[in-house]
């Protein structure tokens, strides 16, 4: 980060290319996310938009290709080492701890605990550390407006609480940078609102960039900008939703049935 | 001492030291998750550790062997021991967490359970195959009368089952208690926040093969010694039950499962006089006992008698909600 303008792209990715068996899931995929910028990664199932995540977080390791993160190389970083540079990912799926409750669920996200180390666990002397990290928790719960579940088991929650635990969670480790797989799979269309709301918050107030891929167009083209499209493994366009509308190899792959209407509406 | 207080002492003895073995196991299973179908054998590794840096070195002749014979008091035997039962945790965990997980990692070592039997049972040249190491005693037995030392034993293996819980626990309530619990729950999702699933686990699974080890030694030099009849793979199966019916990943829990079914239907069937001419029919009874009791938890009571207890908000904390923060 030695000028503004190297400081200015917070995730690069070089021909990242991933095979399962003989399927190539992703073939040569290079792109480049601006610092600050909330960036959305569209493509019809089996593009490789989810397997590009996998590789980019490091919960797989990509056969080919870089990765650099805040200027440094972290190609074949594992998933939690990738975290805690500073970029933290969603899974589609969310993932909550189903027998612990919320508060413990959101406090797992808090970087160097005393306590974690083995020798202040022996001694208990982590009290004082945890009341200051359970505040920071509490807090976070009452941004997502989840407080009134912190007691709840993740088992107990609906699908959108279950989002917002898993944002918590991930918020609490002060991440640089948000991969978010399919954020809205399984809430319901108001508790979407909600979260379009906390999300547009985290990449606004927070300044939190992020990376999300998303099914739903109409939230794609309501939050972000740039947008990139996948088909087949490659990125085939990027740019904003208006700009992707007139792209007609992605329209063949992709948007075939809703340009019709969309063109017109657009002139 | 009469038979029934001779009962009673040489069964709170047995309970303690199970207690330990329950406390180590549950700390792998039912904080951590890991499957751990080898655990007897870490407990054997202690056992048969301690026994022979205890032994005088193998007589010439052949008759008995087995390697070491440090000659060595209780209290050493037994730390060598636990050192022993930490180093083989160590290289198993350390090993087997790199790649595997989950319903692999419980067939692995189980295999790894099968495997170190079959070669000390018959390989005798190591640890004397199926006659194992005999021939152990606790501290001062030589200086103790029987009753003696019964007595003193079972203060011993209170005063370590004590130690073991106190340990334990001050793991299991600390933050790395939620994060052993995080990675049972989810290691994926715990990993994605920059938690080290592989150093958590081998944690876990260290202090547990500790425990492990401390059990095996103090069960080998109470009951005088140590073979391959003692660390089968139903031992692990009647623990793992013991945790089920107390209650998974507490503490307490466990201890309490491995004294009602433990002590209530294993070892207390040693007291009872055989019955009639079938002397397979006791055991087999304790088993088919120990199955149901197992049963009957898993579909009335999953959670054990002691359920785990979910963390609350502090008390302060539960103040602030009420107060809206934006």
């Amino acid at each position: 980060m030695t000028t503004r303008g190297a400081a200015s792209v917070i995730l690069q990715v070089d021909g990242i290319s991933h095979s399962y068996g003989g399927l190539q899931a992703i073939k040569g995929v290079s792109l480049e996310v601006q610092r600050g910028t909330f960036c959305g990664l569209i493509g019809p199932n089996g593009a490789g938009k989810s397997t590009l995540l996998d590789c980019i977080s490091g919960r797989i390791k990509a056969q080919k290709g870089r990765v650099i993160f805040e200027g440094v190389d972290i190609s074949g970083w594992p998933l939690h080492r990738t975290a805690r540079a500073g970029m933290v990912r969603t899974f589609q799926v969310s993932r909550t701890f189903q027998r612990l409750s919320v508060i413990s669920d959101v406090m797992v996200g808090v970087p160097n605990q005393i306590g974690e180390r083995v020798v202040p666990a022996l001694l208990g002397t982590w009290r004082e550390d945890q009341r200051r990290h359970l505040d920071g928790a509490v807090r976070m719960l009452h941004r997502f407006h989840i407080a009134e579940v912190a007691e709840n088991l993740g088992s107990a929650l609906s699908g959108g609480q279950q989002r917002l635990v898993e944002l918590s969670r991930t918020m609490m480790t002060h991440p640089a940078m948000l991969l978010l797989d399919e954020p809205f799979a399984g809430v319901s269309p108001v508790a979407r609102r909600e979260l379009v709301a906390h999300l547009r918050s985290l990449c606004q107030d927070d300044g939190v960039t992020i990376l999300m891929i998303e099914h739903r167009l109409d939230l794609i083209e309501e939050l972000c900008n740039p947008i990139h499209a996948m088909a087949d493994g490659e990125v085939v366009a990027s740019g904003s939703m208006s700009e992707l509308r007139q792209n007609d190899r992605l329209i063949s792959a992709y948007l075939g049935h809703v340009d019709d209407r969309s063109r017109k509406s657009q002139p | 001492m009469n038979a029934l207080e001779f009962l009673v002492v040489s069964l709170g003895t047995f309970a303690a030291l199970n207690g330990i073995l329950v406390l180590g196991l549950n700390l792998q299973f039912g904080s951590t998750g890991i499957l751990n179908l080898s655990y007897f054998t870490t407990v054997a590794v202690g056992a048969y550790a301690t026994g022979v840096a205890e032994l005088p070195p193998a007589p010439h002749g052949g008759l008995v062997q087995y390697v070491g014979g440090f000659n060595w008091p209780f209290p050493m035997a037994v730390a060598f021991g636990v050192v022993i039962a930490c180093c083989f945790t160590f290289v198993l965990g350390g090993l087997a967490f790199l790649r595997l997980r989950e319903d692999y990692l419980g067939l692995t070592l189980f295999s790894v359970q099968a495997g170190v039997l079959l070669i000390v049972t018959d390989y005798s040249p190591f640890l004397d195959g199926p006659r194992g190491v005999q021939g152990l005693s606790g501290p001062f037995q030589d200086q103790l009368s029987p009753t003696g030392f019964e007595v003193m034993y079972l203060g011993l293996s209170l005063v370590f089952v004590v130690a073991t819980y106190v340990v334990i626990r001050n793991l299991d309530i600390a933050p790395l208690g939620r994060l052993f619990r995080a990675i049972r729950e989810d290691e994926v999702a715990a990993a994605a926040v920059g938690k080290n699933s592989w150093r958590v686990k081998t944690t876990a699974f260290l202090f547990g093969g500790a425990t492990a080890g401390l059990g095996g030694a103090l069960v080998a030099t109470y009951t005088g010694g140590w073979d391959p009849g003692a660390w089968q793979t139903p031992e692990t199966l009647i623990l793992l039950s013991a945790i089920v019916v107390g209650g998974r990943g507490r503490p307490l829990g466990a201890l309490l499962g491995s004294v009602l079914l433990i002590e209530g239907i294993n070892e207390a069937g040693l007291f009872i006089p055989t019955l009639g001419d079938r002397p397979d029919l006791l055991p087999a009874l304790q088993g088919v006992a120990t199955a149901l009791a197992l049963f009957a938890f898993l579909w009335w009571r999953p959670q054990g008698l002691l359920a785990e207890r979910p963390e609350r908000l502090p008390k302060a904390a539960v103040v602030r909600t009420v107060q809206p923060t934006r």
